[in-house]
């Protein structure tokens, strides 16, 4: 009997002494500098364009792609389904709910990677995770996927077929670009085949 | 049996205050963040730590500022700016390189181009070392601005400047 109240007492001290801890915040772990110089190391945060093309054609619901550049270059143009958290605001509390999230998998950009890794930086050092960075930003996805360039006739297999799948998400993306849903655009195979669309491709 | 409630009571005393002490336990020790992220973010706003490859070809020669290449051993052996020191991007934190980063005079992070010593520049200046910058364009430009005759020289852009008038490209009627 007295063991039971003492143990009732430990366990209700325990208790107390738990909530009255500062709350901390559930999904992020603080890491340290080293730690954070080990992640940027590692590469594992960047998303190429290819990448990005693939999620976009299969309308990944998965991603939230997150232009942080300011509103005017935002409203000047933006990527499909793309929102608008400027760099200058990314701590803002309003943000908070899509920053620090554990549902979906956020895609940083900017016009290079210089400002958008700074975003990820930064919320990476609030412990944040889901966040990723589009390397190379809208330059390299205009340059690789909007207008992709040939190759050249000494090209191997493997570029060649690189270029093809460029080349279809570019009519993808151009060719939706006009119509009024993107997501009534039919999603085109990852890899076509067809030899018609080298030869569109040749000379653009 | 009362020595052995007495037992299992000290090994519950015990296992919940280990439990208590994991639950409770903050990252401690070397390599904590000196700067919070708001602060960052202040300093980040300002991008002042990019520095172009003009004002950085005026400042080479000058005693009171240190280039630091971020790159690895191998590619700093095989070119580095004059008087440069190599800090390779995953031994920045080292202490061998505490007097190069300690030191109060200006100190210029440059690494192929500029993504890579940006970072670098990032979590430096979190850990709370100052005066640091970030040579614009890193060595790539540095070698094509620098190095090269007049006849080669591209336009510098930086990384963040739009290669295209994108919203232009993508519906080229629009005005």
């Amino acid at each position: 009997m007295n063991t039971r109240v003492i143990l009732s007492i430990i366990l209700i001290s325990f208790g107390s002494i738990a909530a009255i801890l500062p709350k901390q915040k559930t999904s992020s772990v603080q890491l340290n500098a080293d730690e954070l110089l080990r992640e940027i190391r590692l590469e594992t945060n960047l998303v190429s364009t290819d990448e990005l093309a693939d999620l976009l054609i299969n309308l990944d619901p998965g991603i939230m792609l997150i232009d942080v550049r300011d509103s005017i270059e935002y409203s000047k143009y933006h990527l499909p389904g793309a929102i608008n958290i400027p760099l200058k605001q990314l701590l803002d509390e309003k943000w908070m709910p899509y920053i620090d999230q554990i549902s979906k998998k956020n895609i940083f950009y900017s016009n290079g990677t210089t400002l958008s890794s700074e975003a990820w930086i930064l919320t990476r050092q609030l412990g944040y995770q889901n966040n990723y960075v589009l390397y190379g930003g809208l330059n390299r996805w205009f340059e690789t996927i909007i207008k992709p360039s040939h190759p050249g006739s000494m090209a191997t297999s493997v570029e060649i077929e690189w270029f093809n799948k460029r080349k279809a998400a570019s009519m993808y993306f151009t060719g939706s670009s006009n119509a009024t849903d993107l997501s009534s655009a039919p999603a085109l195979p990852p890899v076509p085949r067809k030899k018609k669309k080298r030869v569109a491709g040749g000379c653009s | 049996m009362k020595h052995l409630n007495l037992l299992i009571l000290g090994g519950i005393v015990i296992i919940l205050s280990i439990i208590f002490g994991i639950a409770t336990i903050k990252v401690t020790g070397k390599y904590l963040f000196k700067r919070s992220a708001s602060e960052m973010l202040t300093r980040v706003n300002t991008q002042s730590q990019l520095l172009n490859i003009s004002r950085a070809k005026e400042l080479v020669q000058s005693d009171t500022v240190v280039f630091i290449d971020i790159r690895t051993p191998k590619e700093f052996v095989g070119y580095h700016i004059e008087n440069a020191r190599n800090i390779p991007f995953d031994r920045l934190l080292d202490d061998n390189y505490i007097d190069i980063l300690e030191n109060d005079q200006m100190k210029i992070l440059y690494g192929t181009n500029s993504v890579g010593s940006n970072a670098a520049w990032m979590v430096l200046t979190q850990y709370g070392y100052d005066k640091l910058y970030v040579l614009d364009g890193g060595v790539q430009d540095w070698i094509t601005q620098v190095e090269t005759s007049d006849i080669f020289k591209g336009a510098y852009k930086s990384d963040e400047a739009p290669l295209y008038n994108y919203s232009e490209v993508m519906d080229p009627e629009s005005d």
